[in-house]
């Protein structure tokens, strides 16, 4: 009886090991195989970097602090509760606001210690209202252990290193894509993406009043996504990420090649948004984040999208630590053509 | 005869100076070659560039380090063995000729004095294990003094064979008499002698792959266990200065010496020993520890019966022509 699942014919391993064991073989042909490895590796150039002078470019969703979105924190405690190592301070108060029905909490303070913190992300998975984000930033040491605790000052300051989630995939659930649409959008104005609820209302506040005065003329410097009741509609567009241009600001940006429509700075004064410089993005063609050519690697499409984000927002990539155009350069031109 | 006799305290200054400043270049290019062969940088920091003042830094953290005699140890014999170690490795520089006159004491029998200078290490080592009075220390010098006594044979049978090939024991002749082009000793017996020797210079440094006196993942540091501080690094120093001169003396018997095209001599034999070190160094740090009685086998099975047949093939091959 031959036992069923064994492999019968080995004929082919066998005439493979009997080829190795014939081949001649110097005597201690080991140590000169191994010494020409070594040499190999000795001549090839070492793959150290120089910590403090030389720097890795890092995966853009890195996970290494925990950022806090102050304004999105309802002082609901979920965060500090759960966390395993006690490392997350919360304090906060409740208040009337005028028009509310219910007094709501305010932060007084939020802290983490990181000299406790274990880096579960169990804060980050908790939290009902996207307060805390992983940040990709990492140098927060200190020489004592105060130094350690971190206050929220800081903590939102990291939130300017998280990115916008990541589009969905293209064949989503319809709501689904609206959902994470609207989202996205959300996140594309203000600092870079972080979601700006006040910055959002404060530009809302600013357009009215500016409207009012009669200053000037009503939507001219707030483009059509910071207006929270046409961003659902710019959604609604099919291709994610390519809303219409509505306004002249918006379609001036991506195609600020030609100076003569680039809005001026007074044009702009009114968006909160940290004034987008005019960018030179050439005459790169439309990135679909969720529609990728295929047959490129996780880093490339990572710097894909990156670049796909300024080109919405049409400011120009960043030239540090790499130039995402120069390094993209041979995938856009195969895009192009 | 006087004057030379006024020049002695001068020489013997000069020669010690070289055996200790000799051992920065090494220890540098010790760190850096084995930490490129591990696709690492090594010291990059001190002196400013590429760590060229790492071995001054060592030098003085080991300075610093508290020199610790164990209270069941034969303090006097404890004390005495890293000199013990020290003094005869740096003393073979004195014989070794750098170029054409240019020598700490020229000698008839140099290279006797070079073999026989090498063999005290073995008595250092059997001082420092048995005067330590511990398991690690009593094993390791127990290894040691085996390897070294089974080495000792390969290593006189090649370097007494090119002897006989050039028929004296002075290093500076044993240079004159190889022809140009350099090097070439009658096949296949400077080949034999050559592997003899390289193969023997690992044991009697006790360097991988033959360091199992030392094997720190059985016996943490064999005979230096119970060493600390200035002393610790006496045997450190006096293994780098017998890689030094076993180089120096590699490169007089089969590498030519001096000679050598365009470069002056002193450049040549500074180059051809750098590279019969950088050989060393390369092979420390790839080939792994053998095991004891594989050590023991290798010499006595193998490289004492082929220096023994190379010897008498030298006699005949002399006798012949």
């Amino acid at each position: 009886m031959k036992a069923p699942n064994r492999v019968t014919d080995d004929s082919a391993i066998r005439e493979v090991e009997e080829r190795q064991r014939r081949r001649f073989k110097l005597p201690a042909f080991g140590i000169f195989e191994s010494m020409k490895v070594t040499l190999r590796t000795m001549l090839s150039k070492a793959v150290t970097v120089q910590y403090p002078e030389e720097r890795i470019e890092l995966p853009e969703r890195t996970r290494g602090v925990i950022a806090l979105l102050e304004e999105n924190c309802t002082v609901c405690m979920l965060c500090s509760k759960d966390c395993p190592c006690w490392c997350i301070y919360i304090e906060g108060h409740k208040v009337q606001k005028p028009g509310k029905r219910k007094p709501v909490n305010e932060l007084d303070r939020f802290a983490i210690d990181y000299g406790l913190c274990m880096y579960c992300g169990i804060c980050v998975e908790v939290c009902p209202f996207d307060a805390l984000h992983w940040s990709p930033y990492f140098e927060y040491n200190s020489y004592t252990y105060e130094g350690m605790i971190h206050e929220s000052d800081v903590l939102q300051e990291w939130q300017h290193h998280v990115l916008p989630p990541p589009p969905l995939v293209a064949d989503a659930d319809p709501k689904a894509q609206e959902l994470q649409q609207v989202a996205h959008d959300k996140r594309l104005d203000g600092v870079w993406g972080v979601i700006r609820e006040q910055d959002k209302k404060d530009a809302y506040r600013a357009a009215e009043t500016a409207a009012a005065a009669g200053l000037a003329p009503p939507t001219a410097g707030v483009s059509s996504d910071t207006l929270p009741e046409e961003a659902p509609a710019s959604s609604a567009v099919q291709a994610p990420a390519a809303p219409e241009p509505a306004t002249a600001a918006e379609a001036a940006a991506p195609q600020a090649a030609e100076p003569a429509t680039t809005p001026s700075d007074t044009e702009r004064v009114s968006t909160p948004a940290p004034a987008a410089p005019a960018a030179d993005l050439g005459d790169i063609p439309r990135i679909d984040p969720n529609n990728l050519p295929d047959g490129i690697g996780p880093v490339e499409r990572g710097r894909l999208k990156k670049l796909a984000e300024f080109q919405h927002r049409g400011e120009a990539p960043p030239t540090d630590p790499v130039d995402l155009l120069a390094v993209l350069k041979p995938i856009l031109d195969q895009m192009r053509g | 005869m006087s004057e030379s006799l006024l020049l002695l305290p001068v020489r013997g200054v000069v020669v010690f100076l070289v055996a200790l400043l000799s051992q920065i270049p090494l220890l540098y290019g010790l760190l850096k070659i084995s930490a490129h062969q591990m696709d690492r940088l090594g010291p990059m920091y001190p002196g400013r560039f590429h760590g060229i003042g790492q071995p001054i830094a060592e030098f003085v953290k080991w300075i610093q380090k508290e020199d610790i005699v164990p209270r069941t140890a034969d303090a006097p014999v404890f004390r005495l063995a890293p000199l013990v170690a020290l003094l005869p490795a740096f003393g073979v520089f004195a014989v070794i000729p750098v170029a054409p006159g240019l020598v700490g004491a020229e000698s008839e029998l140099a290279l006797l004095f070079v073999l026989a200078l090498s063999a005290v290490g073995a008595i250092a080592v059997v001082m420092a294990a048995y005067a330590s009075q511990s398991k690690f220390t009593l094993v390791g010098g127990l290894r040691a003094v085996g390897q070294i006594i089974a080495y000792e044979l390969p290593l006189v049978l090649g370097a007494i064979s090119i002897a006989m090939l050039a028929g004296t024991l002075s290093l500076t002749e044993i240079v004159e008499a190889q022809a140009i082009p350099y090097a070439l000793w009658p096949f296949p017996f400077g080949a034999i002698a050559f592997l003899l020797f390289v193969l023997s210079c690992f044991a009697e440094v006790l360097w991988p792959p033959f360091d199992m006196p030392v094997a720190e993942s059985e016996i943490i540091a064999g005979p230096y266990t119970e060493y600390s501080g200035m002393r610790f690094i006496f045997f450190y120093m006096s293994e780098f200065a017998h890689v030094i001169a076993l180089s120096a003396v590699g490169t007089l018997l089969f590498l030519g010496g001096w000679r050598g095209p365009i470069l002056p001599p002193v450049i040549w034999f500074v180059l051809k020993v750098s590279a019969f070190v950088v050989f060393f160094i390369w092979a420390r740090f790839t080939l792994p520890r053998l095991r004891e009685d594989q050590l023991q086998k290798f010499a006595w099975k193998l490289l004492i019966p082929l220096g023994l047949v190379n010897v008498l093939g030298i006699a005949v091959f002399k006798v012949l022509t």
